[in-house]
């Protein structure tokens, strides 16, 4: 087989890691250049979060068979995202009493809210991401990649270091890999750390009672992952991947900014809001498996994933690719993903005055909530969901030999819903949508070249 | 609205594996032409999955299958 010297680091790479190209072992060719994809994205939420972010993956071959990989992405977002209060007749903190239907957090926030409406937190971040792989043969049959990777925002950092080593069996068509990593992720709050279930009325219980404290020193939480897998080819056509991984985290596991209502038990109106509070650790187990199979020109790539977790999370993706060949190397491949998950066991779309929390009284202060459960959260990624996300690829070769590079353009749309009334909706929520569905739009614009 | 996806999920996955490709027979390394093409891989478009792995891990609970390590936000 020959490559194409405009193809020849990707697919050498691919050959080398994913092992199922028996014949460029002897023969892959090493590239004076960079194989770059450079991406541009534009993401936006229908009245919520926008995001741009220009993007590169880089691949060199830096001897035979041996290759570096640089990946980079910076993100700009700006917009708003829920609070996780519940809707409510709405109030404004310029003109209301607080403490009633509008509320100020204890950073200074203020939280202004329309009668039925969500309530959202307005935000503007910027974050940068920066990742260096390292894939270089052991033997004639084994290899191992490094990998290392640092994230960078306004509040949050994050390193990771993972290495996977893989080793061909069966006459090379049969890999099998195992995989390690560890991740160190650092929050910092604007404002410091919230006290974890503490009520913005409550300034007197703070670290005597949590390991947290509101000081605003930073939070730290680390995850080790482990993974197992195994890819076969089962013909000329069609080749299969089965992997299970597992991911332990320990810290800090809150969204600093989120929290939940506290509302009367008959009106269902909000007295009082409350900073979420998750577990401070969290096991994962994946099970993913992949199918591509070669039709006689097109390709189709379908995935089923199956994920827990112990806090009760269960779900279920599937995911579908189709890459239809079109005269002169223009290709459409349209994109199917269906998502669902079930709730987090401590998920809440608000706390009960008198049951979930009860009134406290405090000297000097006045009465406060306090709470009666030892978690909760009404962060709506936690929630009972269900996400479509469905799209279209163009892609378009451009120029020949060494010259040749790629234009695409992916347009996609995903819709994530719940049930808006839900039976445990108390009073005035009755008359709200109490999930409204998240519709995202993505628009990415690729351009592969050698450089 | 509630449904399960993993009931037409499974069902697809089956049908896709049974499209004959499911019968193992040896690929002798000459005949490895069409594995070897760049949609072909299992990750065919590097740059469209390391996007959507950050958006679904940005807005979903769930996250990983297919490789290990990765960075982390604090994605709102």
């Amino acid at each position: 087989m020959q490559l194409s010297k405009s193809k020849s680091i990707r697919s050498a790479l691919a050959a080398a890691t994913c092992s199922v190209l028996g014949t460029a072992q002897a023969g892959a060719p090493s590239s004076d250049g960079w194989d770059v994809d450079a991406t541009f994205l534009y993401y936006a939420e229908k009245d919520r979060v926008s995001v741009m972010a220009p993007g590169f993956i880089a691949i060199r071959a830096i001897d035979e068979d041996e290759f570096v990989t640089v990946t980079g992405l910076f993100d700009t977002l700006t917009g708003a995202s829920p609070t996780g209060a519940a809707p409510g007749l709405g109030g404004n903190c310029a003109t209301n009493p607080p403490g009633t239907l509008c509320a100020t957090t204890p950073s200074g926030s203020i939280i202004n809210t329309k009668a039925g409406e969500l309530p959202m937190n307005d935000f503007d971040d910027t974050r940068g991401s920066l990742s260096v792989d390292w894939d270089t043969p052991l033997s004639r049959l084994s290899r191992n990649k490094i990998s290392a990777s640092v994230s960078s925002e306004t509040d949050y950092f994050s390193l990771g270091l993972s290495d996977t080593y893989s080793r061909e069996f069966n006459n090379r068509h049969t890999t099998l890999a195992v995989g390690a990593g560890l991740t160190l992720d650092t929050s910092a709050p604007q404002g410091g750390a919230p006290v974890p279930m503490q009520s913005f009325s409550d300034t007197t219980w703070l670290e005597a009672n949590t390991t947290t404290s509101a000081s605003g020193e930073d939070e730290q939480k680390n995850t080790v992952d482990l993974l197992i897998g195994v890819t076969q080819v089962l013909n000329r056509r069609t080749l299969v991947q089965l992997n299970y991984s597992r991911a332990m985290s320990s810290g800090y596991m809150n969204d600093p900014y989120k929290y939940l209502s506290i509302v009367d038990p008959i009106s269902g109106q909000t007295l009082d809001y409350i900073y979420e509070g998750r577990p401070d650790t969290r096991t994962t187990n994946v099970l993913y498996g992949k199918v591509v199979y070669h039709l006689p020109e097109d390709v189709l790539h379908a995935s089923v994933r199956l994920f827990n977790d112990d806090w009760g999370i269960n779900s279920t993706t599937f995911d579908l690719h189709y890459r239809y060949e079109l005269p002169g190397g223009i290709y459409l491949k349209p994109h199917l993903r269906l998502y669902n998950q079930s709730a987090a066991n401590f998920y809440r779309h608000s706390l009960v005055a008198g049951q979930d929390v009860l009134l406290t009284p405090v000297i000097p202060a006045a009465n406060v909530y306090r709470p009666q459960v030892s978690y909760a959260s009404a962060d709506m990624r936690l929630a009972e969901m269900q996400s479509t996300t469905w799209g279209l690829k163009l892609g378009i070769p451009l120029g020949e030999g060494k010259q040749q590079s790629e234009l695409s353009l992916r347009i996609e749309q995903m819709v994530q819903s719940d049930d808006s009334k839900p039976a445990d909706a108390i009073g005035v929520q009755k008359n709200y949508n109490m999930y409204p569905d998240l519709e995202a739009t993505v628009v990415q614009l690729n351009y592969s070249f050698i450089f | 609205m509630k449904k399960n996806s993993l009931i037409p999920a499974s069902l697809l996955a089956l049908l896709l594996l049974s499209l004959g490709g499911c019968s193992f027979s040896e690929v002798k390394p000459w005949d490895r032409d069409l594995l070897a093409e760049d949609k072909m891989q299992l990750v065919a478009d590097p740059i469209d999955n390391y996007i959507n792995e950050h958006i679904y891990f940005s807005k979903e609970a769930s996250q990983g299958g297919q490789g290990v390590g990765g960075g982390g936000c604090g994605c709102n």
